[in-house]
C-alpha cells in the first residue's frame, strides 16, 4: 500500500514538473511547481516525517509560490516576452 | 538519406532527455530502497537514538520538538537569526530607489486588475480559520507535529491571502519590527535565565517544572512551549515583512 502510494505521488510530482516545463503561460507554470511541492508533502508524510511535511506545505506550496507569483505579476504571464 | 547521415549522432539521440530519464529512474530506485529499508530497522548507534532514549526527561510528547528547542536550541536561535538576516536583505533590496524611467513605464503599463468576488469572499471565509490553525500549530508544538516555524509561516500565509484579496490592506513595518525584536529578545532572555539559574546552568536550560507525569498535556514540558511560541511570533513577523516588501515592489 505504501509503495503504491509512493509511486502515485512520484508520478504526481513528475506530472507537475512536466506541466511546469511545458506551459508557456507562466501562471500555470507556477501552479505546476506548487503541485510538485504538494506531492513532496505526501512523500514526506509516507517517510514518517510529518514535521517536514508541514514545513513543505507551508513554505513550498504556499510561500514559495507567492514569491514566484509576484515575479509573474511584475513581468507578465507571457513566456516569450523580452525582459530587457 | 544523405541529409540524414550528416546529422551527428549526439543530435539524433536526445542525450539530455535520456540523462534526465535515467536520473529520474535512479532517484525513484534510491527512494524505494530507502523506504523499504526502513522496515528492516537495522541497529544504529547514532546521536538521534541517544537523544530519543533521553526524550522522556523533557516531558515533551513530540520528540522532534524536544530536539529542536531543547537539545539543539542554540541551532534554532541561529536559524531564526539567519531568517532575520534574509528578511533584512530582501527589505534592503526592494526598498532601493528605482530609476525614474522604469517607474513611470511600470505605472503606465500594468495596473493590477482588482481581485474578483470569489477571491474576496473565499479569503474572508478562510482568513480566521487559517489564523486559528496557525496558532494551534504553534501552541501544540510540543504535543503534535509542527511548531513555531510551521505555525508562523501559516499565519503569515493567512495575511498573504488578505494582501491578494484586498489591495488596500498592508502590514505595518514598524509594528512588525517591534514584534520581531520583542520575541527575539524574549528567546535570548529565556536562554540566559536558564544559564543563570543554578538548577540548570546551561543556555536554554529547562528551568520551569516539567514533571513527566504531565506528558501529553497542553501545560507541560516547562519552557519548551514558551520558546516555541516566541519563535512562532518571530518567524511570522519576518515572513510577513518579506511578503509586504515583495508586494510593494510588484
Amino acid at each position: 500500500m505504501t509503495g503504491l502510494l509512493t509511486l502515485l505521488f512520484y508520478l504526481w510530482m513528475l506530472a507537475g514538473a512536466v506541466l511546469t516545463i511545458r506551459h508557456t503561460d507562466l501562471l500555470q507554470a507556477v501552479l505546476g511547481l506548487s503541485l510538485v511541492s504538494l506531492g513532496a508533502v505526501g512523500q514526506f508524510f509516507l517517510l514518517h516525517a510529518p514535521d517536514v511535511a508541514l514545513t513543505e506545505a507551508a513554505i513550498g506550496a504556499a510561500a514559495g509560490s507567492f514569491v514566484l507569483l509576484m515575479g509573474v505579476r511584475q513581468f507578465g504571464r507571457d513566456e516569450g516576452r523580452d525582459l530587457s | 538519406m544523405s541529409q540524414r547521415q550528416r546529422v551527428p549522432l549526439r543530435k539524433r539521440v536526445r542525450v539530455k532527455t535520456l540523462l534526465l530519464t535515467l536520473l529520474s529512474a535512479w532517484l525513484l530506485a534510491l527512494f524505494l530502497t530507502l523506504l523499504l529499508g526502513q522496515a528492516r530497522d537495522w541497529p544504529t548507534a547514532t546521536v538521534g537514538d541517544a537523544l530519543l532514549t533521553r526524550n522522556a526527561e523533557t516531558a515533551s510528547a513530540n520528540a522532534v520538538t524536544s530536539v529542536v528547542v531543547s537539545y539543539r536550541g542554540f541551532d534554532t536561535l541561529g536559524e531564526v537569526t539567519v531568517l532575520f538576516l534574509a528578511a533584512t536583505g530582501i527589505g534592503l533590496l526592494f526598498s532601493a530607489p528605482r530609476p525614474r524611467s522604469e517607474l513611470s513605464a511600470a505605472e503606465s503599463e500594468s495596473t493590477p486588475a482588482p481581485p474578483n468576488e470569489m477571491m474576496i469572499t473565499g479569503v474572508r471565509l478562510l482568513f480566521p480559520v487559517l489564523v486559528l490553525f496557525g496558532v494551534y500549530i504553534v501552541l501544540h508544538g510540543h504535543l503534535s507535529p509542527g511548531g513555531g516555524f510551521q505555525g508562523g509561516v501559516v499565519i503569515a500565509t493567512a495575511f498573504l491571502l488578505r494582501m491578494l484579496a484586498d489591495p488596500n490592506f498592508r502590514l505595518d513595518h514598524v509594528r512588525l519590527g517591534w514584534l520581531e525584536a520583542l520575541s527575539g529578545s524574549g528567546f535570548v532572555l529565556l536562554g540566559l535565565i536558564g544559564l543563570i539559574l543554578t538548577t540548570t546552568a546551561t543556555f536554554l536550560g529547562n528551568f520551569l517544572p516539567h514533571p513527566v507525569a504531565s506528558l501529553g498535556q497542553l501545560v507541560s514540558a516547562g519552557v519548551i512551549p514558551l520558546i516555541y511560541a516566541l519563535v512562532g511570533v518571530k518567524v511570522g513577523a519576518e515572513v510577513g515583512a518579506i511578503f509586504q516588501d515583495m508586494r510593494e515592489a510588484a
